[in-house]
């Protein structure tokens, strides 16, 4: 069963068995996953930046849609687990949660307010912070990383093995399965980004994303993805004052791989290997090296009436690259990196999209 | 008669399109043709000395504007405070004579109907009346556009009115400075064709492109937006010609 929290019809969403709609901004209330420590209002406080801001619910949201704060608690709930999850809203009835939420806003605040190092400050009152809710203060030395872990002679990277950056871990060397036993399980603070949960694919050599890979002789062209200067990874994805209007979501080819294919820029092509397919617009430029193209990071799946063997719910057309890259050769030694590339085909595609 | 004028910085520009959005969203226009500001991309040379250049096309307000002349009915005008070129929707009926006339392509227009009236820049007047300045302005992150009398932005950044790809200032004298880009410069000396070489060959087996030529020669209409090209046949290829490929 796939159970899932989007905040817009997300490619994602479609494979739901269940799907919880959750709000999209912060004008519609707060996703307070951090409310019992002050990350969410107060990370900034004293860190890399020099204000924080907050935000009040201004609107309700439409329909079902309810922040995941709210949604987790449900769940936590129906497991009998509410009291441990969140002990302070677990009983709240729904009328009286976003003032519970407001709150405890409150509380962190003034508990905030009142430690040693932001007292000096003389940071305003609750509701006089209401008003205007944007807290700022000088910064009179120089910031530079880890500067509060230095300034009291504590060394950052107390959490390694070592003691320093570790470019290479052995602690991850140790492999997947190593992480999913170990006395320092994801979240211990020891192992940063979390572990693997099973099952997870073997990992296999010789990565499948490089031209050295044998997948180049069927799939010669190295596409990267990049970000793009219109999404946040998928987000605004569906804003059509940005795609359609300010840009053209395309595959940049180079002109000497395009003149070898037939293909000149605006016609339809169909970029493929051996676990996805697309048909996206070309855009022919000198700007990308021959032998590579590009296909723009967070397009969303948007799956065509044409279906093949290997996209059984229809080829893409929206132009999620994701869909052409193996996740099989991440290496063990680094978490929470996600791949962007592959090895792919790209042809010239006569029929519609 | 006042004249103001916009400033635009070639040379700064960077084509994010801040300013087309910002302007959509003061205007509450529509996704689509309706664009009363369009930034344009097009590409120079070809790999590797390559080059991208940006041109920020709003109304010039140009002080002797063609498209007044060639308005059969009197309703493109030019406001008196600001010298700003303004229509009076009421009395257009789509004809496109000021389209035909403007050497900039300025009058805009929600589709290829031939009822549909033009529309376009208004200099932001009801932001100029509240001592603001354009909307374009503000929301430009690089800072490559400023707007003030032209007289002053003549004192500020000199009297450049024209530039390369762009039509002759001559005849309708728009209300526009420009800074051009800078020359480019190759940054570390290379010898572009032996890197060509190098790079045709991905290993003894693997041929990337055939002949160098392949890399080089650019039939017309392969690559896209190879050329400056701002006024156009129809809404299709305004939409197609005034968007990048950067997302």
């Amino acid at each position: 069963m796939v159970v899932s929290s989007q905040y817009a019809d997300l490619p994602t969403a479609r494979y739901a068995d269940i799907l919880l709609p959750q709000i999209y901004t912060a004008f519609e209330g707060r996703n307070c996953q951090a409310i019992y420590f002050q990350q969410d209002l107060f990370r900034n406080g004293m860190n890399l930046a020099n204000y924080f801001l907050y935000c009040q619910k201004c609107i309700h949201p439409v329909g079902e849609v309810k922040s995941y704060d709210w949604l987790w608690t449900q769940i936590a709930r129906r497991l009998g687990i509410a009291e441990l999850y969140n002990p302070r809203l677990a009983n709240t009835t729904d009328d009286e949660w976003d003032e519970a939420v407001e709150e405890l806003h409150r509380e962190a605040y003034e508990y905030w307010a009142e430690r040693d190092d932001i007292k000096p400050l003389s940071p305003m009152g609750w509701k006089e912070f209401q008003k205007k809710p944007v807290f700022r203060y000088e910064i009179k030395d120089p910031y530079y990383p880890f500067k509060r872990d230095l300034d009291r002679g504590a060394n950052p990277f107390r959490g390694t093995a070592s003691g320093k950056i570790e470019f290479y871990s052995e602690f991850l060397a140790k492999g997947p399965e190593h992480l999913a036993t170990s006395d320092d399980p994801p979240g211990s603070g020891k192992c940063y980004g979390g572990g693997s949960l099973p099952p997870m694919a073997q990992m296999t050599f010789g990565g499948r994303d490089t031209f050295h890979s044998q997948d180049s002789e069927k799939y010669p062209l190295l596409m990267s993805s990049p970000h793009s200067l219109y999404r946040v990874h998928s987000f605004l994805d569906n804003n059509p004052w940005l795609r359609g209007d300010c840009y053209r979501h395309a595959v940049w080819i180079s002109l000497a791989d395009a003149n070898a294919r037939g293909i000149k820029d605006n016609d339809l092509v169909r970029v493929y290997n051996d676990i996805g397919e697309m048909i996206i617009p070309a855009y022919v430029t000198s700007r990308v090296v021959p032998g590579t193209v590009f296909i723009f990071h967070g397009g969303w799946y948007n799956p065509s009436k044409t279906k093949s063997q290997l996209m059984p719910d229809g080829i893409d057309v929206g132009g999620a690259p994701n869909l052409l890259i193996h996740n099989e050769d991440l290496p063990t030694t680094i978490v929470g990196m996600f791949p962007c590339k592959g090895l792919v085909q790209v042809e010239k595609w006569d029929g519609a999209r | 008669m006042a004249q103001y004028g916009f400033f635009f910085d070639q040379s700064r520009c960077s084509g994010c399109q801040a300013c087309a959005v910002a302007c959509k969203n003061w205007n509450g226009l529509p996704p689509g043709p309706l664009k009363y500001l369009r930034v344009y991309e097009y590409e120079n040379g070809s790999f590797p000395s390559v080059r991208i250049h940006y041109q920020w096309v709003p109304c010039y307000h140009c002080e002797e504007p063609a498209c007044v002349k060639s308005c059969p009915r009197q309703a493109i005008y030019k406001e008196e405070r600001y010298g700003a070129v303004l229509i009076d929707s009421e009395k257009c009926d789509g004809c496109r004579l000021c389209y035909d006339a403007c050497p900039y392509g300025a009058p805009v227009f929600e589709n290829d109907e031939a009822d549909s009236k033009a529309q376009k820049c208004t200099m932001c007047i009801d932001r100029l009346e509240e001592g603001e300045k354009p909307i374009c302005v503000l929301a430009c992150p690089s800072r490559a556009l400023d707007f003030g009398t032209i007289d002053s932005l003549f004192a500020c950044y000199g009297e450049r009115r024209d530039l390369e790809d762009m039509p002759s200032s001559l005849t309708t004298r728009p209300a526009i400075v420009f800074k051009p880009h800078s020359k480019k410069r190759q940054l570390v000396a290379y010898d572009v064709e032996r890197a060509l070489k190098l790079l045709q060959w991905r290993d003894p087996l693997h041929q990337v492109f055939t002949s160098i030529d392949d890399v080089t020669e650019i039939a017309k209409g392969i690559v896209g937006r190879s050329e400056l090209v701002i006024k156009h046949q129809s809404a299709d290829e305004l939409m197609r010609l005034s968007r990048n490929d950067e997302g």
